[in-house]
């Protein structure tokens, strides 16, 4: 049997992907940049690695690439959605800027 | 009767020409597959020969840039030995034998393609001859280092090579006896494609299981490098404009190298390999009817532009990398 290296793959490439934003601070790409050659150093080995058919060490290992993938995933959602949000801010201002123009009587 | 005698004679002369053309049009196929089978040869076996300078590739560029970053070596002073390292390492991480393994199948199915390409040529038996030795003994050790790579369990992969490449060289061997070229070209034909076959899908699943994600991979994370290092750059009031560009331009020359890598897909011309490889087959044990030999024409043509574009972009893909290599000079 053999690791779950395309999710591994995944895992790897999203880990770089968060490296590559810009709407995080430095420290953090790196954080990612760092963990993603850390998760490949390892790749690296298992690619071409079978183990004997239920191994529990694999098992156990290919749940945590997928559970990695989906907190990855979701993380990625959670900062688009935090980058959507402050575009929605923004939007309202520029909104609310172009309602101020308007002529108004004050109360 | 002399007319019916006339019109038979004429029709007997076409059809003994339509099957010369067809013949000259067959070997003429052969020796297109030879030569797709070279431009392939030379694309596949640089992703091979590069596995190991690649690493160190990505590894200096991390040590260049990052400088909390401290140079490590390792000498793996056996092959078998598999173990996680992200320091720099000497023969390897992917073992040479291991490699040099794949790169000697790849040599064999070049000599197919020539040997194929002798039988359908006209000095077929005298050239066939000449080249036994080409067949010889390096290749029949070729099994054997196989066997001694998946016996060790350090490349477990290597233990699916062993009877293809077994099955190919007995084939080989066999048929130096043949002399009718046309009977020895349809039976070698017949018996190896689908050995070939087999191992065009072993070097396939290679570069689907292991090239690919290796070279994606470390060079999306050599762009991402370059871009953390950028961005810290920009937070020192020290860094020149002209540092900064020189960053910018490493990263594009990088992307592209990314972009070439994804789009040029090196393990298609391995598919459109098999199925060329197919395809003689069909057609060598048909009636050689001629919708027959236009799908042979086909296949050969798709086999052949496909093996062209994989070497343009392998060619654009060094290029870059001496372009880089000298701009760091």
């Amino acid at each position: 049997m053999k690791t779950d290296n395309k999710t591994l793959v995944e895992n790897i490439d999203l880990a770089f992907e968060m490296a590559g934003r810009s709407d995080l601070s430095n420290e953090v790409c790196k954080e990612y940049l760092d963990q993603g050659f850390h998760l490949r150093a390892r790749l690296i080995v298992l690619l071409a690695s079978i183990f004997e058919d239920g191994t529990a060490q694999v098992t156990a290992a290919n749940k945590l690439i997928k559970a990695v993938n989906k907190r990855l995933k979701e993380a990625a959602d959670e900062i688009q959605k935090a980058a959507e949000t402050l575009a929605a801010l923004n939007e309202l201002v520029s909104t609310l800027d172009d309602l101020i123009k308007l002529p108004f009587s004050v109360l | 009767m002399r007319v019916r005698r006339g019109l038979s004679a004429l029709i007997c002369a076409a059809l003994m020409l339509a099957a010369g053309c067809d013949n000259a049009e067959y070997r003429q196929q052969i020796a297109a597959f030879q030569q797709s089978i070279g431009n392939t040869r030379s694309a596949v076996e640089s992703y091979y020969l590069e596995m190991n300078q690649f690493e160190r590739d990505v590894y200096f560029l991390r040590l260049e840039l990052d400088q909390k970053k401290k140079l490590g070596i390792k000498f793996l002073k056996d092959s078998r030995q598999r173990e996680v390292t992200e320091d720099l390492v000497v023969d390897g991480p992917f073992s040479s034998q291991a490699i040099q393994a794949r790169l000697d199948s790849i040599s064999l199915l070049g000599l197919y393609g020539t040997r194929l390409a002798e039988l359908a040529g006209t000095k077929a038996p005298v050239a066939f001859a000449n080249n036994a030795a080409a067949l010889g003994d390096n290749i029949v050790k070729l099994s054997g280092t196989f066997e001694n790579l998946s016996g060790g369990g350090a490349d477990p992969t290597a233990a699916r090579y062993i009877g293809p490449i077994g099955r190919l060289i007995g084939i080989a061997g066999r048929l130096y006896l043949e002399h009718k070229r046309d009977k020895a070209l349809t039976a070698e034909i017949t018996a190896a494609a689908p050995v070939v076959a087999e191992i065009v899908q072993l070097l396939n699943d290679d570069f689907d299981e292991v090239i690919i994600p290796q070279r994606l991979t470390g060079m999306k994370g050599a762009i991402e490098t370059l871009k953390v290092s950028y961005n810290n750059r920009l937070d020192d009031p020290n860094s020149s404009r002209q540092s900064r560009r020189a960053l910018l331009t490493e990263i594009d020359t990088l992307v592209r190298n990314y972009e070439l890598l994804v789009n040029a897909r090196p393990q298609e011309v391995l598919q459109s390999l098999g199925r060329a490889n197919a395809a003689l087959q069909t057609y060598a044990t048909s009636s050689h009817a001629p919708e027959s030999l236009g799908q042979l024409v086909a296949r050969m043509q798709e086999f052949s532009d496909r093996a062209k574009e994989v070497a343009a972009a392998i060619r654009e893909i060094k290029d870059i990398r001496k372009e880089l290599s000298r701009n760091e000079n």
